[in-house]
């Protein structure tokens, strides 16, 4: 049976596709289910936030910490911390998930292909650059559980989009 | 005996000089080939007209695997292909014939009218930029088997203008009915492809009716406009990549990462840029010049490359020495093509045997 969406620990799977080459992975928010749940109030098995807005969260998977950033353009990143994450007590709103769910719905538009879930992965630096110039494109295949290489007509707008909510 | 006798010393010269013509040519007779006649003509071409689905699948077919091979590589093209009009075929028959042409025996062309019309099956591509004449040429080459025969390969660079090559369809084609066939691929710039096809006609097809002075001057004229033509376009589309090469802009486009890698390089280059620009697109946030720079130089990389895989690919070679970097991507990315597993799929998934 495969499932509608991805789940956080397909994002960790995906982030370490290729060991720690890459810093971070990019989807979109409306594919992920745990997002759903932040946006109805829950804080999901394994994750705890970070602040107020419900804009950062840390995930725990596997004895790896991650972390999770939401934004309004409806990009999910998981990345890897550069030092340790320090939760949050306080009650975190889940209007930002509604909002990067939304986001991600409308960009995608109505006629998008149902099943087709893609990321991006940024990682090393090449020359002196700060952003990341080093990407891969992935699509999740449902069928398989597993992340697959993507290099279809949609590459430019996945990394125009994916990267430019950095 | 009189001297009108036949005896007499000067007839009996006369005859017997006579006697010895009428033996030469009796024995040169025997040694000439049996000229061609209206009737094995026309058998000839009702043999043609029943094989003709024959000719005429073996040229789609090539234009077919042509379209395919010339898209990959980034050169823009128009194709065509045909099966030759059994009226033409009985026109170029008759054309052997009066010019005496050895081969035009009956029983020769029975055994292989390919073999001597060599192109009852044809292909056409014609090239916007007359100097990728010769870089599509030379893919014809590479990626198809030329036939054994006399001038398999002519570059005709006066009046007119184009590269022809005959090839023969080998067990790479599925369909084995049309294996062995010789299908002439014929690759000329646009320009040239105008003044081709009307000079052709006006020269060889006369019907009897020599062109006049005027019509001669007339394509005169058209040969000057189509040099011009040829040189206008070349200007035109050299001007226009030129100013998109800012080393910063994203090259959207394989003709244009063939076009940028070309112009680093200093000479054309072959492979599948259709492959290549999707390689790179996906690893790098911008595809650029710039970018491209970064990752080491061109004409190095693709020399280190070319010689470990043993392959004369260019873009085989430039992958292959990307490996390093990139080689759990590309892997990724190759094991999900489609289609016939190429040299440059092979290289990326590390099969030791290039083509």
């Amino acid at each position: 049976m495969t499932r509608p969406r991805l789940t956080l620990a397909d994002l960790a799977a995906g982030l370490d596709s290729f060991g720690d080459r890459y810093k971070e992975l990019d989807v979109f928010a409306d594919d992920v289910a745990e997002i759903e749940k932040l946006r109805d109030g829950e804080l999901p098995g394994g994750v705890a936030a970070l602040d107020e807005k419900g804009r950062r969260f840390s995930y725990a998977h596997e004895e790896k910490t991650f972390i999770l950033e939401l934004s309004e353009d409806g990009i999910a990143r998981l990345r890897r911390p550069t030092r340790p994450p320090e939760p949050t007590s306080a009650a975190v709103a889940g209007a930002l998930a509604g909002a990067a769910i939304g986001s991600a719905a409308t960009k995608k538009g109505d006629g998008w292909s149902t099943g087709l879930v893609l990321g991006l992965l940024a990682g090393a630096v090449l020359g002196s650059q700060k952003k990341p110039e080093r990407v891969f494109t992935m699509r999740f295949d449902a069928e398989t559980q597993d992340w697959v290489a993507y290099d279809g007509g949609l590459v430019p707008w996945m990394k125009s989009e994916f990267q430019g909510a950095s | 005996m009189t001297e009108t006798s036949p005896l007499s010393s000067p007839v009996l010269d006369a005859r017997r000089a006579a006697l010895e013509g009428r033996d030469e040519r009796a024995l040169s007779q025997e040694s000439m080939p049996k000229r061609l006649t209206d009737g094995e003509i026309e058998t000839l071409v009702t043999r043609y007209r029943e094989a003709m689905p024959r000719y005429e699948d073996a040229a789609a077919l090539v234009e077919a695997r042509l379209r395919r091979e010339l898209r990959a590589a980034a050169l823009k093209s128009l194709l065509s292909s045909r099966a030759k009009h059994p009226d033409e075929v009985r026109n170029k028959l008759k054309r052997l014939r009066d010019r005496e042409d050895e081969r035009a025996t009956f029983s020769n062309l029975s055994a292989n009218l390919n073999h001597v019309l060599t192109d009852l099956a044809g292909a056409r591509v014609v090239v916007y930029h007359p100097a990728k004449e010769e870089t599509a040429f030379e893919l014809v080459r590479r990626k198809f088997a030329v036939a054994s025969l006399p001038n398999a390969i002519e570059v005709k660079n006066k009046d007119y203008r184009a590269s022809h090559a005959l090839l023969e369809l080998d067990a790479t084609f599925e369909r084995s009915s049309i294996r062995g066939t010789i299908v002439e691929v014929q690759v000329t710039s646009v320009a040239s492809h105008v003044f081709n096809e009307l000079e052709h006609d006006i020269r060889y097809k006369t019907h009897g009716v020599e062109p006049t002075a005027e019509v001669l001057a007339c394509v005169d004229d058209l040969q000057h406009a189509s040099r011009l033509l040829d040189r206008v376009v070349e200007r035109l589309l050299d001007t226009r990549s030129s100013s998109r090469e800012d080393a910063e802009t994203v090259l959207e486009e394989p003709e244009e990462l063939r076009h940028a890698l070309e112009r680093v390089l200093g000479r054309p280059m072959s492979g599948d840029f259709t492959r290549l620009h999707r390689l790179l697109g996906s690893v790098l946030t911008r595809l650029t010049l710039v970018s491209l720079q970064k990752l080491g130089d061109v004409g190095q990389l693709i020399e280190r490359g070319k010689t470990s895989y043993h392959s004369d690919d260019d873009v085989v070679g430039y992958v292959v020495s990307l490996l390093g970097e990139f080689g759990g991507e590309f892997r990724a990315m190759a094991k999900s093509w489609r289609g016939p597993t190429t040299e440059l799929k092979r290289a990326i998934l590390g099969d030791t045997e290039p083509t």
